[in-house]
């Protein structure tokens, strides 16, 4: 038997913290009962968590980063509210003519016939999955690990945490990834093969849900909430992580991506 | 989504501005750097402020903006190549079993009220763990989250965080007791 079947050091400090449940607890100290070093263990354990406790105090805040926050709070919220009365205020000395030019800017055809970004988002996802499987949207570092992969959107300029899945222990592969535009902003997009050459494509980009159109359903596991997409026989599965919208995408049978990204989601 | 409601604004003040020292104090023990340090909580609370309407009021907002924190950190040392792309599951500092150790009388040097650990000792005794150790303590033994919480933080199953704990411990109860006997705070 290992030296850490005899001694089972984790579960000593656990049980300094507290936080072993009542079979791993009873189990403990019953150990603890009869095993000497162990129990120095756990004094040992608790006494680095009081000097660390008592000697490391939150610092306090150095000057003015309490004002930048609250100037920065003040920041989105004057770029999120375009057309509140205040904000228009400042066109009056400009004159009439320039309101007029603002109006006619607003009224031309060109900008009222884009679909609204979410749909925008939608409809590019899956004609991009179509790209990737008739191979006119190619990908780099085909056979790339998780890491490379990763490794290489940050190189490409991805400024947010691009997290590829590792789905190897459910028979899919990675075949690759690219960097993307989506709906005007930058997308990490890695695509997987699977069995009997399923290919899924994962896509990444700073979002929300709330801007997506109304989806085909919308479903909650593990309190993370998912917005489902079928169209054209592919299935697509949108969920947040913080300010990283993910989504799955294939023409595999919808429960198997909903699966799949049920089962990599990760709650922020 | 944060923005233009008072209220929202209001309700995300009231629930982020509290942690803006443990925020503060967690950021400039990853990065080293005041200035980073700043930096960091700041971009932490602007991610924070725009996803506010995915936060699930009763969960514990302390772990989500650490979450926040720890993932604008990860990225931000990517970018500028300062470390691995991914944090490993079972990083080389998790290998092998941990022995029982001779702790003699370090329980009592630890324990002890008479001894005046200065702040500057400790934070260079954590400050020389390994990352994912020095993670551990910040995340549960100054942090005060969960496990569970600190997993997902760290974005690592719940069972190493509990190894890498117990890791970290170890070692600083060692670095910790060798300060100790250094300054002659203790009798050989």
């Amino acid at each position: 038997m290992a030296e850490r079947d005899i001694h089972p050091i984790e579960a000593i400090h656990a049980l300094a913290d507290g936080r072993l449940n009542a079979a791993e607890r009873e189990a403990a100290e019953r150990h603890l009962e009869t095993c000497a070093s162990c129990r120095e263990e756990r004094d040992v354990a608790a006494g680095t968590v009081r000097v660390v406790r008592i000697a490391m105090p939150d610092p306090e805040l150095p000057p003015g980063l309490a004002t930048r926050l609250g100037a920065a709070l003040d920041e989105i919220d004057r770029a999120a509210e375009p057309r509140a009365g205040r904000s228009w205020s400042w066109l009056v000395p400009l004159g009439a003519a320039l309101l007029a030019v603002v109006v006619l800017v607003v009224l031309l055809p060109f900008g009222g016939d884009e679909p609204p970004v979410g749909e925008r988002i939608v409809a590019s996802v899956s004609s991009d999955f179509a790209a990737v499987q008739a191979g006119s949207l190619p990908l780099e570092l085909p056979e790339a690990d998780p890491a490379a992969l990763e490794a290489f959107f940050v190189d490409r300029g991805i400024d947010f945490e691009a997290r590829v899945f590792d789905l190897g222990m459910m028979g899919f592969n990675i075949a690759g990834g690219r960097v993307e535009v989506l709906a005007g902003r930058t997308s990490a997009l890695f695509a997987y093969r699977g069995p009997d050459g399923v290919l899924m494509v994962c896509r990444m980009y700073l979002g929300t849900l709330e801007e997506l159109p109304e989806p085909s359903r919308t479903l909650e596991h593990d309190g993370i909430a998912f917005r489902v997409y079928e169209r054209d026989g592919r299935t697509m599965v949108f969920w947040e992580e913080g300010d990283v919208v993910c989504v799955l995408t294939s023409d595999a049978p919808a429960q198997a991506v909903i699966d799949l990204s049920f089962a990599k989601a990760v709650k922020v | 989504m944060g923005g233009s409601d008072d209220n929202d604004r209001g309700r995300f003040e009231a629930l982020a501005m509290p942690l803006a020292r443990p925020l503060y104090g967690f950021a400039l023990r990853l990065t080293r750097r005041s200035d980073d340090a700043s930096d960091l909580v700041q971009e932490t609370f602007l991610r924070a402020y725009r996803t506010f309407a995915s936060f699930r009021p009763g969960t514990n907002a302390k772990a989500w903006m650490f979450k926040i924190l720890h993932s604008v950190h990860v990225n931000e040392a990517k970018r500028r190549g300062r470390r691995p792309a991914t944090t490993s599951i079972d990083s080389a500092y998790d290998d092998g079993p941990m022995e029982i150790a001779d702790w003699s009388g370090t329980a009592d040097i630890l324990t002890n009220p008479a001894i005046d650990w200065e702040g500057s000792e400790v934070e260079r005794e954590v400050s020389a763990l390994p990352e994912e150790f020095r993670e551990a303590v910040l995340l549960v033994d100054l942090g005060d989250l969960t496990y569970e919480e600190a997993a997902e933080v760290a974005g690592c199953p719940v069972g190493t965080i509990r190894s890498r704990l117990a890791r970290a411990r170890r070692r600083l109860a060692e670095r910790l007791r060798n300060v100790a006997r250094s300054r002659g705070l203790v009798k050989e």
